[in-house]
């Protein structure tokens, strides 16, 4: 009885023994690798837009801008502080109480010397509506835009964008 | 058997020669039997005196930027990616070995990895066209020969385990694969309200990640044959 077991013990040990060397056809076949070793890297840009007091106004991070409670023309900015050249944004006005209002902006990087003209040309500004402006702006640059309400009332500014205001591009490279 | 003088009974000495004498012989005898059946054998042997020679095969592949029509390939870095864009590279795959190969598979390893490579909707978007010629540099990006779609768009964030080509063989010696892979950022929902994205941490803008693409082969179906 001893002997067989001893026997069963030897095969068994035998067995594994062997198993690495038995390799299967699917265990032993080739394969081969390309992969880039150098750059492949991979950067994404930024919009980023928001009204502001000033023309280096800091980025005010989602607060909406609150003008003053006044009938008279109010000013303030949109900065383009984003990569990404915009074709155009969005903005939005809230009243305290509802106005006629008349919005004007001046070109590009340009200040208002007062309520109806611009510091450079085209000196007279370009009157515009809310919702959509279409206005080319480069990274770093910023617009000033008027508003004058009919009656006192305090406007609160809001700007959009998105990948609708700006131009997506299929590039071979 | 006899009584010594100090009064023992010995055998005698006569026997114990004998019987000695027979132990040893029968040892010797079954010896000589064990040793003749080995020495005795007779064998013959068969050799082939040329060839015999056995060969294995080669699997090699290799990647490099395309040439035609733009030979930025995986090697250079795509910048300032927007929501919307699309990016082709060209990059030709060939199979340089002896054996032709099966089991075509693309993977992505991303450093860091982060929402361009996470995020399966507003994360980078990968396509694998293969033209049968090299790609046109009249109208970059046209195929003027066939068109075959290796890797339909897929996410990248699925792309870290690898996906099979369709076809997925390359032969050996065969013309390089002319590869165009459409890189895109899907325009998705993201807007930036006064000043902020509404995706908050999961923002696509303002990444970067580097990608190492690996392309993978196997050798073709192993074969059993009768030559």
């Amino acid at each position: 009885m001893r002997t067989m077991r001893i026997a069963l013990a030897a095969a068994v040990m035998g067995a594994v023994s062997l198993a690495p060397t038995q390799l299967s056809p699917a265990d032993a076949v080739l394969s081969g690798r390309a992969s880039t070793t150098s750059g492949g890297s991979i950067g994404t840009t930024t919009f980023v837009l928001y009204p502001t007091t000033t023309s280096t106004g800091a980025n005010p991070n989602g607060t909406a801008l609150t003008l003053s409670n006044s009938n008279a023309a109010q000013f303030f900015f949109v900065r383009n502080i984003g990569a990404k050249t915009l074709n155009s944004f969005s903005f939005s006005v809230t009243f305290t109480s509802t106005p006629t209002f008349t919005y004007k902006r001046c070109a590009l990087n340009v200040l208002f010397t007062n309520a109806t003209t611009c510091a450079s040309a085209p000196t007279t500004p370009t009157t515009i509506a809310l919702g959509t402006v279409t206005l080319a702006m480069a990274a770093g640059s910023w617009v000033e835009i008027s508003i004058t309400p009919n009656k006192t009332t305090t406007p609160t500014v809001s700007t959009q964008v998105s990948a609708s205001n700006y131009t997506t591009s299929i590039t071979n490279s | 058997m006899f009584r010594s003088s100090t009064g023992f009974a010995v055998k005698s000495v006569s026997t114990m020669a004998l019987k000695t004498l027979v132990v040893v012989g029968a040892g010797l005898g079954g010896a000589s039997l064990v040793s003749s059946s080995v020495f005795a054998s007779l064998t013959a042997t068969a050799s082939n005196t040329t060839g015999g020679s056995v060969q294995t095969g080669t699997l090699s592949l290799t990647q490099a930027n395309a040439s035609a029509p733009a030979s930025g390939g995986f090697t250079t870095a795509i910048t300032a990616m927007a929501p919307g864009d699309t990016v082709n590279r060209y990059v030709d795959l060939t199979n340089g070995g002896s054996l032709n190969a099966a089991g075509m598979t693309l993977g992505i390893a991303a450093t860091p990895s982060n929402i361009l490579t996470t995020n399966g909707t507003t994360g980078l978007q990968v396509l694998v066209d293969e033209c049968s010629i090299a790609w046109s540099t009249v109208t970059a990006g046209v195929c003027s020969g066939t068109t075959t779609h290796n890797l339909l768009t897929t996410s990248a964030n699925t792309l870290p385990t690898a996906q099979t080509f369709t076809p997925s063989t390359l032969n050996a010696s065969a013309t390089p694969l002319h590869l165009k892979i459409s890189i895109s950022l899907p325009a998705g929902s993201e807007i930036t309200v006064n000043g902020v994205s509404n995706a908050g941490a999961n923002t696509v803008q303002g990444l970067t990640t580097a990608l190492t693409w690996t392309f993978t082969e196997t050798e073709r179906t192993p074969t059993t044959t009768n030559s």
